[in-house]
């Protein structure tokens, strides 16, 4: 006879001080009460003193009986089942197989992940059986059963060699369970080994219980005792505009659990995932932080209109590392519309030519691109567009302008260009609503004699940020000779660029999860020389691809650690497909519906509510379930509680649980005898206790 | 000397005037009366109101046959008269130690004495002062002559029976401003009280008669003796009666008593039997003298327990002894 958890007996057997110690605790604190009956009190007392004693010593008896037993039901007596060595068994061997397996395995293992150092210790455990043994095969993920029947030692050595660790989350307790039953079914005595990492991941002590079982439960602890896990906390991309440069700047962050006072280097790795291009930079924790940064410069494709980078560290314990932390960047494919009538302006061309011109000047850099005429801008034509240049907003009716607003509230970019002709059409007001409330534009073009420059000094603005360091010499020679003025809070509008006089000549304003751009000056001769100067190309070229970031900068994912892009409706993979990859379907909280799929790139579609279109605008990096994933150590003591209370498990040491089947009986009665126990002491309580006072 | 901030009106609430208003105090013995009152008097003969008829026996004055039965009947009958006189009552209040306990809190109005200030409650002394200048009052108002006494092992300060206008608020100073302490002794004060007094007297004695119920017979013995009556009023706090305590604790006796290790979860079965013994054998003490003895708990009015027991003696004493 032993005790599963032997300290819990003894904390029973010491509980039994405590009526004893609170009768002595209460008694000294009372103070003395005054009395004027004396007498008679000293005459009760004489009376009741002695039969009361006899009763109050039987009460605390029972009282300790009581925290004694139930001290040790929940120690759980057990009694050791004594197999001999050389007897033949059955053993169910259950192995970790979970997602979380996929970590670093123990110091002791180096090399090896939890899965591999758990299959071999199964392997030993088979090798060590004697002769005539059989064997059953569990795992914790995926299929759970292996065999049908117990299987000779060989076999099933060949059986765990074949298996693979799976991107799934731990059953392990229907693994033991199963087991268990197997066991059930067996005549000849049994044994479970239970080989896993115990990592956080693998074990959820929260969740799951250990189930009891008949058998011997055998634990192989393969789980990595170095807690100094370090993981990628976010990747930033540094350089927008990626394509117009060939290559991205990333930083890479990554952190430590503790702040050690050790300097150490860690290479982080960022590749582009669709084209396997990758560049590696140190990240250096200096003494006493617990977070660096690694900036990592990648060249790219500049034709490709769809980027995903994901950085790796190759010391990172993660399961799942390589796609721990991706940020997703896209440019649209689709072509800018440009709203004007196709006509042929013989004196100085028309804003749309000038600034077709200046979309398509060199080759592999320019934007493609589509006209349509104002008459045409009903309902629904704008579906699917993300960037549209307008640039006769006269011609525009209300629907047309309903469409441009709905439009650019699900997510594009609308830049407007002041109408060049003599109108009489209000379209100031229609268009000063798309930028936003309490924005006005004037309906008096303003001439300017002599012509208005540029201001040398321009605001800083993420749309002018790559031309940022030759914008003063590029806005110099920028004469404007007509402007419209727009006047709006600075809450709503931002200045992009801004003239002499303090007037924005260019300002940008969000609406919803869309971007709208306007300038006050036309780029046509008459109204200013900004078309036939060098800053025109790049700032058009700037304004719809750097517009199309803004739009994007809300997809920028960190997978694992962050949520998905609002209104995903869909996941479709794109790289890494096997057979077994399907589209997944994202429920309106933004968790994957259904199953946990493998990791990958994935194209996330997106429904636009107002349109009720779908398109893919981003992609994303699918991680399997973070928690699932966690290689971080269960907290021992936690650990302990799961198995059975007391077992603290060593890394790679074979501990031997007793019966569990017996113990749960014995702990019954046990606290069935407690709550006898409680009765009795119940109903002497009852006999012992003195009526309620009576008024004389 | 009256403590200051103290009334002599806090002592007697008007609820408990309007309990005591219906009820006179009687004695149930015939009292030696100086002045017209509306008590008995042992001197028949003298006065207007006609008592009863008896036979004529030798020795008897013819001045009081009735010769209208003699001519009827032929019979020699005597008329009887009774003569109504006042009524001398002393009260004795128990001063010692015991009194001053009480658990019940003070409110605003109540007054107190000095041993309401010490425990900052309403104690048995406070309960018994207040009945004792109830009493005071209502003899008062029939005219009677009233004094009171508060005593422990020996008188203490005594403000002797009068019957004038401001005796009431000489008892009253005298009843707050005394202090309780030592142990009661009734013998030793009811011999210092039957010096001073000549005249057959109704003695109220208000204690809680915790001490040794020997010495209190050996009073009543010496009041029977001269022929007084006597009233007890016992007084007792409400958590003495019921020991409603559920502590385990050593007890300190207010008398100088030895401690006394005491859980009264344990006693108080016993302790509730022992006060019932106690009390009764008071009761049977002062019955075997013809006397009255009344249990009041001081967590009650003063009130509806005075009440009850004049009414009782009102109708103990019936029309026929009138």
């Amino acid at each position: 006879m032993t005790f599963i958890s032997p300290w819990l007996a003894v904390g029973g057997a010491a509980a039994m001080a405590l009526p004893i110690l609170i009768h002595l605790f209460l008694r000294r604190r009372q103070k003395p009460i005054e009395w004027a009956a004396m007498e008679l009190l000293r005459r009760a007392v004489q009376q009741s003193q002695r039969a009361r004693r006899v009763e109050r010593w039987i009460m605390l008896v029972l009282r300790c009986l009581v925290l004694l037993l139930v001290g040790l039901a929940i120690a759980r007596p057990a009694t050791v089942t004594a197999i001999s060595m050389n007897q033949p068994i059955v053993l169910a061997v259950v192995l970790d197989n979970s997602v979380a397996s996929r970590a670093a395995a123990s110091s002791t293992m180096p090399g090896q992940t939890a899965f591999e150092a758990a299959r071999t210790a199964c392997i030993e455990s088979i090798r060590a059986l004697p002769s005539g043994s059989v064997v059953h095969v569990f795992t914790t993920s995926g299929k759970i059963e292996h065999t049908k029947e117990a299987v000779p030692p060989d076999r099933a050595v060949t059986m765990l060699g074949a298996l693979e660790p799976t991107y799934e989350p731990s059953r392990v307790h229907q693994a033991v369970d199963r087991a268990d039953d197997a066991l059930r079914r067996m005549t000849m005595p049994g044994r479970i080994v239970l080989a896993s990492s115990f990592s956080r991941g693998a074990i959820d002590t929260e969740a799951q219980v250990l189930p009891s079982t008949k058998a011997t439960l055998e634990i192989r602890d393969v789980g990595s005792d170095d807690t100094g896990t370090t993981a990628i906390v976010s990747m930033v991309q540094r350089t927008l505009g990626p394509q117009s440069q060939g290559s991205i700047t990333v930083d890479v962050a990554v952190a430590r659990p503790s702040h050690d006072q050790v300097r150490r280097s860690i290479p982080v790795t960022v590749t582009d995932v669709l084209t396997d291009r990758a560049a590696t930079t140190d990240a250096t924790f200096i003494e006493g932080s617990q977070q660096a940064v690694a900036t990592v410069t990648l060249a790219v494709d500049p034709g490709r209109t769809e980027h995903a980078w994901m950085a790796t560290i190759p010391s990172d314990r993660q399961p799942a590392d390589d796609l721990r932390t991706t940020t997703i960047s896209t440019v649209s494919a689709n072509p800018v519309l440009v709203v004007d009538r196709e006509r042929l302006d013989i004196d100085e061309g028309s804003t749309a030519q000038w600034i077709e011109r200046a979309l398509e000047p060199v080759a592999g850099m320019g934007l493609a691109h589509r006209r349509m005429d104002p008459s045409d801008v009903r309902a629904g034509a704008l579906k699917g567009s993300t960037s549209i240049i307008i640039c006769r907003p006269e011609l525009l009716d209300t629907a047309a302008w309903a469409e441009c607003t709905a439009t650019c509230e699900s997510g594009a970019l609308v830049v407007v260009v002041p109408p060049t002709d003599e109108t009489f059409v209000e379209w100031q007001v229609p268009c000063a609503a798309l930028l936003g409330p309490s924005v006005t534009i004037r309906r008096d073009q303003v001439n300017h004699d002599p012509p208005q420059r540029l201001r040398p000094q321009q605001p800083t603005s993420p749309i002018t940020q790559l031309i940022a360091a030759e914008l003063t010499e590029l806005v110099a020679p920028i004469e404007v000779n007509r402007s419209v003025v727009i006047e709006g809070p600075s809450t709503t509008v931002s200045p992009i660029l801004v003239m002499d006089d303090g007037k924005p000549m260019m300002v940008l304003a969000t609406r919803g999860r869309g971007v709208v751009m306007m300038f006050a000056t036309a780029p046509v001769p008459s109204w200013s020389t900004l078309a036939t100067k060098p800053i025109f190309v790049p700032l058009i070229q700037e304004t719809i691809r750097q517009g199309e970031v803004l739009l994007d900068a809300g997809s920028s994912i960190t997978i694992g650690l962050g949520r998905l892009l609002e209104g995903t409706t869909e996941l479709r993979p794109i790289r890494g497909s096997t057979s077994q990859d399907a589209s997944l379907t994202i429920d309106p909280a933004g968790a994957i519906v259904g199953d946990q799929a493998k990791p990958g790139i994935m194209q996330a579609i997106t429904t636009q509510n107002t349109t009720g279109s779908s398109r893919s605008d981003s992609l994303v990096a699918l991680n399997v379930d973070p928690a699932a994933c966690d290689p971080q150590r269960n907290d021992p003591a936690r650990l302990a509680a799961w198995i059975n209370q007391t077992v603290t498990v060593p890394a790679s040491a074979v501990t031997t649980i007793s019966s569990a089947q017996s113990s749960t009986s014995a702990s019954v009665w046990l606290l069935v005898s407690a709550a006898l126990v409680i009765l009795a002491e119940t109903l002497l309580g009852r006999t012992f206790s003195v009526p309620e006072p009576k008024t004389t | 000397m009256a403590t200051p901030g103290l009334r002599a009106e806090q002592y007697l609430s008007p609820e408990t005037l309007a309990q005591l208003a219906p009820f006179e105090l009687r004695a149930k013995m015939v009292a030696d009366g100086v002045m017209n009152g509306m008590h008995q008097s042992p001197l028949q003969g003298m006065a207007v109101e006609f008592a009863a008829h008896r036979q004529y026996t030798a020795g008897d004055s013819i001045r009081h046959l009735d010769w209208k039965v003699f001519g009827r009947s032929d019979k020699l009958y005597v008329k009887e008269y009774r003569q109504e006189t006042n009524l001398d009552v002393m009260i004795l209040v128990d001063g010692s130690a015991s009194m001053s306990f009480g658990t019940l809190g003070v409110k605003k109005g109540w007054g107190g004495t000095d041993a309401t200030r010490r425990r900052g409650a309403w104690t048995k002394f406070d309960h018994a002062t207040a009945s004792a200048a109830a009493l005071a009052f209502l003899c008062l108002s029939q005219r009677d002559r009233v004094g009171v006494s508060v005593g422990a092992d020996g008188l203490r300060g005594t403000v002797r029976k009068s019957a004038t206008r401001d005796q009431w608020r000489s008892i009253v100073r005298c009843l707050s401003s005394e202090p309780v302490e030592a142990r009661f002794s009734p013998a030793a004060c009811i011999n210092q009280l039957l010096a001073q007094t000549s005249h057959r007297t109704l003695f109220v004695i208000l204690s809680d008669f915790l001490g040794d119920p020997e010495g209190l017979r050996s009073a009543l013995a010496r009041l029977r003796h001269r022929g007084h009556d006597a009233m007890l009023l016992a007084m007792l706090d409400h958590r003495e009666l019921t020991l409603d305590l559920d502590v385990e604790a050593p007890f300190v006796g207010l008398e100088g008593e030895d401690a006394l290790d005491v859980d009264t979860r344990t006693i108080r079965k016993a302790y509730l039997e022992e006060l019932q013994r106690h009390l009764q054998l008071i009761d049977r003490q002062s019955r075997a003298f013809g006397y009255d003895m009344q249990a009041f708990d001081t967590h009650e009015s003063v009130g509806p327990v005075l009440t009850a027991l004049l009414s009782r003696r009102e109708g103990m004493m019936g029309g026929g002894l009138r």
